[in-house]
């Protein structure tokens, strides 16, 4: 059964109302603009521009939260979600709905496409991909995962070389097979998109070993799956909250380019605008 | 047993060195400096890494870096109107932009020749390039089809003109005042921009919507199907110049001729069906009017005519007038022509008598007994000498210049040249000679006279034979028993008679007409060229001329010996002389009023004028008091637009609307010839029932077709505009 994505709660019905409200309000204003022949285009122009240095600023909140009355970073991020959200609706009365043809122009819309889509999709990440943690048997920090990485890589190692004074199988195994999947980061297709196939096919080969293992060394075998399984859910645990945190890289590494070729859109439109000044 | 390395920075410190060793936490924030390590695994061992907190600012940095610089570049490139242009301009646009090359942004926008500083400052003041504003720089273009004066009013039209035009609007809708203005400046101005969206490619630049049209018009309303008014009197704002009576036409007329009265006879199509414009007299009037014309100009306009003088009681009374014609003399008689009128009003003492005596004066008036009015007989007479003297002498440009005299303005060469129409000196000086030879002796010796006494003083006693030329050719010396004068006029010679007996005007003598009359010089006679508006003629509605049309009547300026005069007889339909002898009255201020033109008036300018021109030309009065002659049916300026269009083209596909009468009702009860009598072109008339709104509303309603205001109405109508009520 699917879950459902987006718990609706009170505070989010009171958002949505209130950013629903103020867009109609602003489209009745563009409406009245339009057909009284002022140009909506500078009202629309300004109130985006606004929302998105609004936007910007939320990161300021995280620098100065010494300051008095700036309220709470649970709000702040409210505050983030239904505004940026509304700009998609801004941002289609401004372009009045039609694809910009201008290469700067484009530019400028694809920038705010970029910054306001990772939005959407690392709130949508925010909300989904900490569940899926969850279900895991451990938290792990993301930060530690290099270390911890290498620390099964140095138990497998142990383990195995605690076993080879009999048999070299493990010893082999592990220098061709397990080494490799255990002390190495997961490759860019199973960040896209994890995948547990290579950790059932580790433990398959491993139990494929058995046979030619003695009855001491067995657990050994069994240690080694273990050790499998949790570099898997390591890698699971990096593939998600590398997610979590690269979207980021997107979202506000574009965002002040966005602020820039915005200002200069702003000075352009009034530089060449055609009214009477 | 766990390690606590801070995590690796650029800026990381060594383990343990700053941070210190802290208490073990269950939780760890990603800007947390520290890092649990496992136990047995060497720092060393992990890559050294920034965190991700500060390679997401180095990229952002990175980021807003790279946007600054390929900005700066691209603006500094010879690619900078394509990267900053925001889209591409509609095709009509397009030769401007190919023809100004690099600089092309700055041909419209004022402010586009400066650096990024003149674009910043150019945000807050008002750009102008060489001191025009970027609307400005659109009329620089666009002035050959909007008026440059009010070229960015509301309209294009003057602001006293529309207020009044508002004035005119039912006040109840005057009343319902737009909440918001639109986006005026102080001078009532709005900007091009406004409406035209530049741009945008392909898309329409006049595109407006309805709602936009009713952002100034305070009488609003849903749609045209609901609440637009009703048309009045659309499309007839004024009435039409040509007077024409559908009613009597089809009822009365067609009917006599056994005719079939069709609509498609006058009213033609243009190339594109959009117009019905009216087909030329030949094609539509001259069948049946043709012979009507002609006749009413076989008697001629006479510019000179020499009257019947009493000379027994010129003599009795004891004034002398020198020569005269033996066939002019007996009892007072003649009148004198109104053109002939006009030129003696250019002679004071003439003037004056003709004033006191009145339009309708004639010498048959004089009575012989009263030595008063014999005075006058005299006096005329010798103004009559001393115009046929300066005819004589000067030729044309005595007539040029009396008319200026009388009528108080100037007239151009080519006014003088139409309304003599070959009439030269050479002419007047054969009729002077002819019947006057010694006129010329007679007006210096009076001249001299004059000087020394009584201008009416009789002349010297010497005696004078006149000689006659006949039209005939024939030269006849008659002992004029009052002259006394005898000259060596020299006789003109049978070749200068050949050359003169070119004589169109043979035919009808021989006909029984004019016996006596010759043509001095013949007017060709021209195909009528009626000024029509520029529209292509389609082939296939020109109709055949009218036979009667083809037969040339002889026409032109003739000399009648028998009866002393010099007189123009019309070609036709749109004779050229008779057309600008009527304009030069009709720009007369006060014409019919003016005892100077009045009776050229009654004589041209009316119903029973020669050429019957007044019966179907209209006369407009102007606000100067002169009159305008409709000769053209229909006129179209290119100038002028019409707040309301409206094209037959697409509405004759249907086939219901094939039949004109679908839409115009022709109204039996309803005559318009009362209209055309007068000379205010508003009083409308029309022999058809008003056009209503359902004849459109039943196709043109929301969900059937288009209803847009501007389907029918124009925006730019310019200073000049037809249908302004």
């Amino acid at each position: 059964m699917k879950r459902k994505l987006v718990t609706l709660n009170r505070r989010s019905v009171r958002n949505g109302l209130l950013a629903a409200a103020a867009l109609a309000v602003l489209t009745a204003v563009v409406y009245w603009q339009n057909v009284n022949l002022i140009n909506s285009n500078f009202t629309t122009g300004y109130v985006l521009l606004g929302c998105v240095v609004f936007l910007a600023a939320f990161n300021l909140r995280k620098k100065f939260p010494m300051l008095p009355f700036i309220g709470s970073a649970a709000f702040w991020m409210q505050l983030h979600i239904y505004v940026g959200l509304s700009t998609f609706a801004i941002f289609g009365l401004h372009i009045a709905w039609r694809i910009p043809n201008g290469w700067f122009e484009s530019f400028l819309a694809l920038l705010y496409v970029l910054v306001a889509l990772s939005g959407v999709y690392g709130l949508w990440m925010t909300r989904i991909l900490p569940r899926r943690l969850t279900a895991l048997p451990e938290e792990i920090v993301f930060e530690r995962i290099p270390w911890l990485r290498l620390d099964l890589a140095r138990q497998a190692r142990e383990l195995v070389l605690a076993a080879c004074e009999s048999t070299d199988v493990l010893a082999r195994f592990y220098a061709n097979r397990l080494s490799h999947y255990l002390e190495r980061p997961r490759n860019f297709v199973y960040l896209v998109q994890p995948s547990g196939r290579l950790r059932r096919q580790m433990i398959a080969e491993i139990d494929e070993l058995d046979r030619f293992l003695a009855e001491e060394q067995r657990p050994v075998g069994r240690g080694l799956a273990e050790l499998v399984k949790r570099k898997d859910d390591l890698d699971y645990h990096s593939a998600i909250q590398g997610r979590l945190k690269v979207w980021l890289f997107v979202h506000i590494g574009l965002t002040y380019s966005l602020l820039v070729v915005a200002v200069m859109h702003l000075v352009l439109v009034h530089a060449f605008s055609g009214g009477f000044q | 047993m766990i390690q606590r390395l801070p995590v690796q920075d650029d800026d990381s410190q060594p383990p343990n060195s700053l941070f210190g060793t802290r208490t073990e936490s269950p939780y760890h924030r990603p800007h947390d400096p520290f890092v649990t390590l496992p136990v047995g695994i060497d720092a060393g061992e992990v890559v050294k890494k920034p965190s991700l907190r500060n390679r997401r600012r180095r990229l952002t940095w990175a980021c807003t870096a790279f946007t600054l610089g390929a900005l700066f570049i691209l603006c500094s490139s010879p690619f900078s109107n394509e990267f900053l242009v925001p889209g591409p301009l509609t095709s009509h646009h397009a030769p401007l932009v190919a023809s100004e090359g690099g600089a092309r942004c700055a041909s419209c926008h004022a402010n586009a020749s400066g650096s990024l500083v003149s674009w910043i400052a150019g945000t807050f003041t008002a750009a102008k390039k060489q001191g025009l504003s970027q609307s400005e720089l659109c009329m620089k273009c666009h002035e050959q089809s909007l008026t440059s004066n009010f070229a960015m009013n509301p309209h294009n039209v003057d602001p006293q003109q529309l207020a009044t035009m508002t004035a005119q609007i039912p006040a109840a809708a005057r009343a319902a005042r737009p909440l918001f203005q639109p986006p005026v400046n102080h001078d009532h101005q709005i900007a091009c921009s406004v409406c035209h969206q530049e741009h945008h490619g392909g898309r329409d630049l006049t595109m407006l919507t309805d709602a936009q049209c009713q952002s100034c018009h305070g009488n609003k309303f849903h749609s045209f199907e609901q609440g637009h008014p009703e048309f009045v009197n659309w499309p007839q704002a004024r009435r039409s110049r040509i007077a024409f009576d559908h009613t009597t036409h089809a009822g009365k007329h067609f009917i006599d001729k056994q005719q079939e009265f069709q609509c498609s006879q006058c009213h033609l199509d243009d190339s594109f069906q959009n117009v019905k414009r009216l087909a030329s007299y030949e094609q539509s009037c001259a069948a049946c009017h043709n012979e009507q014309i002609l006749d009413s100009g076989s008697q001629g306009l006479a510019l000179i005519a020499l009257p019947m003088l009493d000379m027994a009681a010129i003599e009795t009374a004891g004034w002398q007038v020198g020569g005269w014609p033996l066939a002019a003399t007996g009892d007072f008689d003649g009148e004198i022509p109104p053109m002939m009128r006009l030129l003696l009003m250019a002679d004071p003492t003439a003037n004056e008598i003709l004033k006191t005596r009145g339009p309708s004066f004639e010498f048959f008036d004089f009575d012989a007994t009263k030595p008063a009015d014999v005075a006058d007989a005299v006096t005329l007479v010798w103004a009559t000498k001393r115009l046929l003297g300066e005819l004589a002498s000067d030729g044309p440009q005595a007539i040029r210049t009396r008319l200026q005299n009388v009528l108080g303005f100037e007239l151009s060469s080519q006014e003088l040249s139409r309304i003599i129409t070959n009439l030269d000196g050479p002419v007047f000086q054969t009729a002077v000679q002819t019947w006057l030879p010694q006129l010329s002796a007679e007006l210096s010796e009076r001249k001299l006279s004059k000087s020394n006494s009584d201008f009416t003083a009789p002349l010297a006693d010497d005696g004078a034979d006149l000689r006659f030329q006949l039209l005939s050719g024939q030269s006849h010396a008659r002992q004029l028993s009052l002259a006394k004068h005898t000259l060596n006029v020299p006789t003109q010679s049978s070749a200068d008679d050949e050359l003169l007996a070119v004589n169109p005007l043979t035919e009808l003598m021989k006909a029984g007409g004019a016996k006596g009359a010759q043509t001095i010089h013949p007017q060709e006679l021209l195909p009528a060229e009626e000024p029509m508006p520029t529209v292509v003629d389609p082939v296939a509605t020109v109709l055949p001329l009218p036979s009667q049309v083809q037969a040339p009547r002889p026409s032109g300026w003739y000399r009648n010996d028998q009866t002393f005069r010099i007189s123009y007889r019309p070609s036709g339909h749109a004779d050229d002389c008779l057309q600008s002898w009527i304009e030069l009255v009709a720009r007369t201020e006060d014409a019919p009023l003016r005892p100077e033109t009045q009776r050229l008036f009654e004589k041209t300018i009316s119903a029973t004028g020669v050429g019957l021109c007044r019966t179907c030309h209209t006369l407009d009065q102007s606000s100067d008091r002169s009159y305008v002659v409709n000769w053209v049916a229909e006129y179209r300026d290119p100038s002028i637009r019409s707040f309301t269009r409206f094209a037959h083209g697409p509405h004759l596909l249907q086939p219901e609307l094939q039949d004109c009468s679908h839409c115009h009702h022709l109204d039996p009860s309803r005559s318009n010839a009362a209209s055309f009598l007068t000379v205010d072109a508003s009083q409308v008339v029309s022999n058809f029932s008003p056009l209503t709104k359902t004849n459109c509303t039943s196709c043109h309603q929301q969900g059937r077709t288009n209803s847009n205001c501007t389907q029918c109405h124009n925006y730019h109508v310019g200073s000049k505009i037809i249908g302004s009520k």
